[in-house]
């Protein structure tokens, strides 16, 4: 405990030395916020559902800064420790490799969590946001996404032999999906063929639970289910892909 | 298994792939001990450090650590252990005194960090980042982190390679601290006058196999018989007068005698008797890179003096 403690402070005073990192997770939805918001402005609309664009845009930001920590981050952080042997170095104390792990989690959710705290107070002062329909069940739809990103992020940082490769399977995973999950545009904009094909993706699924907890009084089953079939079969690829060395 | 030895390696092979990294090595340290690892880039030495430390398994033979098997035992092993790896690292962000905090932690009963820094001259160096420290202030700090825990065995594999000989010669004088303190020390490393100048005892590695095993006088002694004398000489030296000592060879102005007991006694008595004091005359001893040259038949390469 003792350990989990000391690596997540020291993972998050390193993460927050970064500015590039920073800059994706926190500043960049914000822009998005206030670029979209300025052009589609939060009136509702049919387009959306019935609610305002920006309503219904938020919870796809929240995905942004969740795929950010996940794709983008993770990976990189990961694979960059084990090629510069800082695991190697771990590996020769008695910490629990779990915990290693379990701090970097836990750092990302903290930041990912101040991320979606910044867009919703920014979204509520801007463009009278809608308070959550279901608070509970969006804060389970978050970590719900969250973990099953993270397990893509691991897995590609587990797998990758340096970590230039890993930054470059990453951006391969998260800029098509920014673009066609609806992260950074509305998928209500998109041709109907495009909607059908891009509600696959990983990115997608987790948007749109969180839009459902966002904006009705229910939550796609099958969009839950596929996210934890996503994480878990990540995870346990990852498990056997992952080396420290 | 004796409680008195740090560590027992016998008979342990480990292959990776087509290569035979280490075969049928056996070697014992006992405790207390500064045991010296010698030998060229690839033969063995860091492959042996990964068996001793539990980083990796061997395919055979057996592998003893403080009295811990290293791979079954672990858990335990960790605690009582202390490593600076050739090829570890830590976040080029992370300040020193962060670092030590953070290993600190790691470990149920640590000593205190800052005693500890200070001793190893790091004090005025905590709130530096680990990417601004110098080769030499990075080993300090490795050799921190390893000491943390106060442990009964340190390896330190490559401790002086890319330091300058000012901090080459600083961490000698570490290393025998660690000793001093109670320790037995691991030392691999391909400097041959480090380890002569450190380790009790010495074992030399080449292609998986331990070709020399002594203490640094046993390895470096020279057989009665292959003594040698040199000395610079006048071109008009008889020199059919010295071969009574033994086998005569000329290099230039450079003459140097093989030969047998009390050699240089004889040499310099002819010398005087003829009126020459060379003030070079000194005699050659064999030192542990020449036995590692005659060891292992490798030209100069890997090898620094």
């Amino acid at each position: 405990m003792k350990s989990l403690i000391a690596l997540t402070r020291t993972e998050l005073k390193l993460y927050l030395r970064e500015p590039a990192a920073f800059f994706f997770t926190l500043v960049f939805p914000l822009m998005l916020l206030v670029l979209f918001g300025s052009i589609f402005g939060n009136d509702p609309e049919d387009g959306f559902d019935g609610v305002g664009p920006m309503d219904a845009s938020v919870p796809a930001y929240c995905g942004l800064i969740i795929a950010t920590t996940a794709f983008m981050s993770l990976p990189i952080v990961i694979s960059t420790y084990r090629e510069q042997g800082i695991y190697r170095r771990m590996r020769a104390t008695p910490v629990k490799p779990i915990m290693i792990i379990l701090s970097q989690l836990i750092v990302n959710l903290l930041l990912t969590i101040l991320g979606l705290i910044l867009l919703f107070i920014g979204g509520k002062l801007l463009y009278d946001l809608r308070t959550p329909e279901q608070p509970l069940m969006l804060m389970a739809m978050v970590l719900i996404g969250f973990l099953s990103m993270s397990a893509i992020g691991f897995l590609i940082g587990g797998w990758s032999p340096t970590a230039r490769t890993a930054q470059v399977i990453g951006n391969i995973v998260f800029f098509p999906q920014l673009f066609l999950s609806g992260a950074a545009l509305p998928r209500e904009l998109f041709p109907d063929a495009l909607q059908t094909w891009t509600a696959w993706l990983p990115m997608t699924k987790m948007i749109d639970t969180m839009k459902d907890a966002w904006n009705s009084d229910q939550v796609s089953v099958t969009g839950i289910i596929a996210l934890i079939a996503i994480g878990v079969v990540a995870a346990a690829i990852s498990s056997r892909v992952f080396s420290w060395e | 298994m004796q409680k008195d030895l740090a560590i027992a390696v016998e008979h342990v092979s480990k292959q990776f792939g087509d290569l035979r990294a280490l075969d049928d090595v056996s070697l014992k340290v006992a405790s207390g001990e500064i045991f010296g690892v010698i030998g060229p880039n690839g033969a063995g030495k860091t492959t042996l450090v990964n068996l001793v430390t539990g980083m990796l398994e061997a395919d055979s033979g057996s592998v003893r650590t403080l009295g811990l098997d290293p791979i079954r035992a672990e858990a335990r092993l960790r605690n009582i252990l202390g490593v600076q790896f050739q090829e570890a690292h830590l976040p080029e962000l992370i300040r020193v005194d962060e670092a030590l905090e953070l290993y600190s932690s790691f470990y149920p009963n640590p000593q205190p960090w800052r005693p500890l820094a200070e001793e190893w001259g790091l004090g005025a160096k905590l709130g530096d980042r680990f990417g601004k420290l110098s080769g030499g202030q990075k080993q300090r700090l490795f050799i921190c982190l390893a000491l943390l825990n106060t442990p009964e065995l340190v390896v330190l594999d490559e401790l002086t390679t890319g330091l300058d000989p000012q901090a080459r010669h600083q961490s000698w004088e570490l290393v025998g601290k660690i000793r001093d303190n109670g320790a037995t020390v691991l030392l691999v490393t391909h400097f041959m006058d480090e380890a002569e100048a450190l380790c009790d005892r010495i074992a030399m590695i080449d292609h998986g196999n331990v070709v020399a095993l002594g203490t640094p006088g046993e390895l470096t002694s020279v057989p009665a018989g292959q003594r040698a004398v040199s000395f610079t000489a006048p071109d008009d030296l008889d020199l059919t007068g010295l071969q009574q000592f033994g086998e005569v060879t000329r290099r230039g102005t450079k003459i140097s005698v093989t030969g047998g007991e009390f050699l240089m006694a004889r040499v310099a008595g002819y010398l005087a008797q003829h009126e020459l004091d060379p003030a070079d005359l000194t005699t050659e001893s064999s030192s542990l890179e020449d036995l590692f040259l005659r060891m292992t038949n490798h030209t100069d390469e890997g090898i620094t003096v």
